[in-house]
């Protein structure tokens, strides 16, 4: 890990159905060195990804349109992947049990997003 | 305007207003994501900078429907927002090594309406800090603050509460041939504009080391 590849080494599940946004999050892990997975777009590609790939972090948007990422989000949760919930709506809108997990409201910026992904997930990864 | 309303309706007001805002806030990300992803594209100088800056202007709007806006999105804790807008400028233009940013930030709470233009203005003068006070890769401070005042005095034309934003820097007076009145740069002319439009006041003060620019705001009860 370096300061200007806080990611590398890291695989990134990305979760969003909006490609505009799902770009942008590309680009930024990517500038970080991580690698991503994905971007897709519903609960069932983002639980194909996670069965057969290691995935060591998760950027999860919680509303897919015509789903809600919540089932996929535990999944993750419960197989310990550190995740991060991105979301357009306010705090009391999410299930209880994801009310703790670090959030990213919408709409949010590069540094915020490199902020949360750096101590969410280079800190969570890191074993000595 | 909605009063006394039932357990079921609140409850569905409460959804569709949430709703909304989840839209919206999808939207503004929509458009600073395509913004970003033009900027990333070019790689004239000229245009990454004029591109970087309707970037910025655009973050300071969208900035303002995020964590620090009321649910029904009509105030903004603007001082919790400056704070962040500002930190996040910094980052964006990658000078944390050589520019401390020192902000002091009042909890004001300010109507949608004036914190747009209030958004765009310190974003301006922000950016023209930091762009332009420490030529040369030079090392320096750019300082901002908020503060809140319950009378009028010869600083607005409003008999109310005011509300003083300051953004200084410890760099290089502004050029010679610059002068902040009349100056036609997109940043200064939004700045002269938007402080007109909201009947605020909006002066400089040059030292032999750096400027202030002091922007004297009415605040809505």
């Amino acid at each position: 890990m370096t300061v200007a590849s806080p990611l590398n080494g890291l695989n990134i599940l990305v979760v969003e159905d909006e490609f505009l946004i799902a770009m942008e999050l590309t680009r930024m892990i990517r500038n970080l060195g991580g690698q991503v997975l994905g971007p897709v777009t519903t609960v069932i590609a983002g639980t194909e990804l996670l069965q057969k790939s290691v995935v060591d972090g998760a950027v999860v948007d919680i509303n897919l349109g015509k789903e809600s990422s919540a089932s996929l989000a535990e999944e993750l949760l419960a197989r310990g992947v550190p995740l991060v919930l991105t979301t357009g709506y306010s705090e009391d809108m999410l299930p209880d049990v994801l009310a703790q997990v670090p959030r990213l409201s919408k709409p949010y910026t590069k540094s915020g997003f490199q902020q949360i992904a750096v101590a969410h997930f280079v800190r969570s990864s890191y074993n000595p | 305007m909605h009063t006394r309303k039932g357990g079921s309706e609140r409850r569905e007001w409460h959804a569709f207003v949430s709703e909304l805002h989840h839209t919206l806030n999808n939207q503004l990300q929509m458009i600073t994501s395509v913004i970003a992803l033009q900027e990333s594209r070019i790689t004239d100088p000229q245009i990454a900078r004029a591109v970087r800056s309707a970037h910025n202007r655009v973050r300071a709007i969208t900035g303002l429907f995020g964590p620090n806006s009321s649910p029904d999105l009509t105030t903004v804790h603007f001082g919790d927002y400056l704070a962040l807008m500002i930190r996040e400028l910094a980052a964006e233009y990658a000078v944390f090594d050589r520019i401390e940013t020192n902000i002091r930030t009042a909890d004001i709470a300010v109507d949608m309406d004036q914190a747009i233009p209030l958004a765009l203005i310190a974003n301006e003068l922000a950016s023209n800090a930091i762009e332009h006070a420490f030529p040369g890769g030079a090392r320096g401070k750019v300082y901002v603050a908020l503060s809140y005042a319950p009378q009028s005095s010869s600083d607005s034309d409003s008999a109310g509460a005011y509300g003083v934003l300051e953004i200084g820097d410890d760099g290089v007076r502004l050029p010679a041939w610059v002068n902040f009145e009349t100056a036609e740069s997109t940043g200064f002319y939004l700045a002269r504009t938007l402080t007109s439009q909201m009947r605020a006041k909006l002066n400089v003060t040059e030292r032999s080391i750096g400027k202030t620019f002091r922007l004297a705001f009415p605040i809505k009860d």
